[in-house]
């Protein structure tokens, strides 16, 4: 016989994992750390490639004046000032990424936590109906 | 009232019943604002002159996820760009690869407003994406609109230089560059724009968290009113006197769409509000509990009179 509480727990559980659950529990496998860490350093790289387009970018709309003015530039200036402002525009961004995939983890963990209760009330449904069918020892 | 709010109740109960089929839909019509916005305004390139193209993406888009969606849309645009030489095609997909690597990473969740942003700005009536964000959104999801309003500020300067681009006379490429990135580098209204956008959804957030009575009306009224109070002496301060008109009627209409925005997910009734106090061991609890307007969806029920019934009446009179 269809046992009804086991197919509703199932049903929730689905939806879960079909929907919202689809993007939280892969982050339930992490530590935190480490989910903080992986996000820093895809951060870092995707920060990186994003700070050269606008180096890019900067010397797109400066070009005329870098072509007639390369031999006064004072070139050992200029890559400080660009090292100098690639630091700065870094540590803001590993800071706010830092904040955001925190913010995330936390409450991600709060998510699974009422997903794992679920998941302990199906275990119990299981634990009941093997005791059931388990024979009687007289 | 019971009526809009039986044809409330209706659309709710045929979006909850057809999940999937809605957001196809809503995502068919996004994409399709936007694949004809690109079309109409942008279209430079000779062999994607046929309207079917965008429906067809469109269609398309609206079954594929939204990141992707997205990444077809600007790869439509480029190409409709091409026209224009390549300078503008590699400055344009710059601008939108670094809008992926510092942002859309995070907020896949908020990329359908990087679309609806431009589209509205197209049509210029951005002036409720801000107050959007701040009454549905959480703090960080007004960066998209931002970047939506960048892209649209690019776009927009390349559609109003066109001729310069399009002109066979001696235009460098360094010129053509330089002046693709002035559109937003110099662009005074953009940074006008962003800064009034920013203000206004933190405005809207802080006014719509608070306990008052219609906090939400209250939030959105003063954030399309801030909005509009910002822009207008941002633009008089920079000496922009353009679409000041189109300013107003935008905000009158955004205060149309928020109305109907309140209506749709914060219909509450100020009227019952419950007043509860509990306690537990840690904690003293003051509760108020304001209850959402909602009625039952009508059930049609049809009477069927069988024949023998009927006669069975004749007889009786």
């Amino acid at each position: 016989m269809i046992n009804e509480e086991k197919v509703r727990l199932m049903t929730k559980l689905a939806i879960y994992e079909e929907n919202k659950g689809k993007h939280i529990i892969p982050i339930g496998n992490y530590y935190k750390e480490d989910y903080v860490g992986i996000q820093m350093l895809k951060s870092f790289f995707s920060g990186t490639i994003a700070y050269l387009l606008i180096l890019v970018l900067m010397a797109c709309y400066q070009l005329e004046y870098l072509i007639t003015e390369i031999v006064k530039l004072d070139v050992a200036a200029m890559i400080i000032s660009i090292v100098a402002a690639y630091v700065f525009f870094m540590a803001v961004y590993l800071g706010i990424t830092y904040v955001i995939c925190s913010t995330r983890y936390k409450k991600a963990q709060k998510s699974l936590k009422a997903y794992d209760n679920v998941l302990k009330k199906l275990e119990n449904v299981y634990q009941r109906e093997e005791d059931d069918t388990k024979p009687i020892k007289w | 009232m019971r009526g809009l709010l039986d044809f409330k109740t209706n659309i709710m109960s045929f979006v909850e019943k057809n999940e999937y089929y809605a957001l196809c839909i809503g995502r068919f019509i996004l994409f399709l604002s936007a694949f004809l916005m690109v079309h109409s305004k942008l279209c430079y390139s000779a062999g994607l002159g046929n309207i079917i193209i965008p429906i067809t993406l469109s269609i398309f888009c609206a079954v594929i996820p939204m990141s992707i969606g997205m990444i077809v849309l600007e790869v439509f645009c480029l190409l409709n760009l091409m026209g224009l030489g390549l300078e503008v095609v590699a400055i344009v997909a710059i601008v939108m690869l670094i809008a992926h690597l510092l942002y859309f990473r995070f907020a896949k969740g908020s990329l359908y407003r990087s679309v609806l942003t431009p589209v509205l700005a197209f049509t210029r009536m951005p002036y409720i994406m801000p107050v959007v964000c701040g009454l549905r959104g959480s703090t960080g999801s007004i960066v998209s609109v931002l970047f939506g309003m960048i892209i649209y500020y690019l776009l927009a300067g390349i559609k109003a230089n066109d001729t310069v681009f399009l002109s066979t006379a001696d235009i460098s490429s360094t010129d053509k560059m330089m002046l693709i990135i002035e559109q937003i580098t110099k662009n005074k209204e953009l940074w006008v724009v962003i800064f009034a956008f920013l203000l206004t959804d933190i405005l809207v957030y802080a006014i719509r968290r608070l306990s008052i009575k219609n906090a939400w009306r209250t939030a959105y009224l003063v954030g399309i009113a801030f909005n509009m109070v910002v822009i207008l002496s941002g633009k008089l301060l920079v000496g922009e006197s353009e679409g000041i008109v189109w300013l107003l009627i935008g905000s009158v209409i955004s205060i149309g769409v928020a109305l109907l925005y309140e209506f749709f997910f914060m219909h509450l009734d100020y009227t019952r509000v419950e007043q509860v106090q509990f306690e537990d061991d840690n904690y003293y609890y003051y509760v108020k509990a304001v209850p959402k307007v909602m009625v039952q969806a009508r059930q049609k029920s049809v009477k069927r009179f069988s024949q023998s019934q009927e006669e069975m009446t004749d007889k009786h009179e």
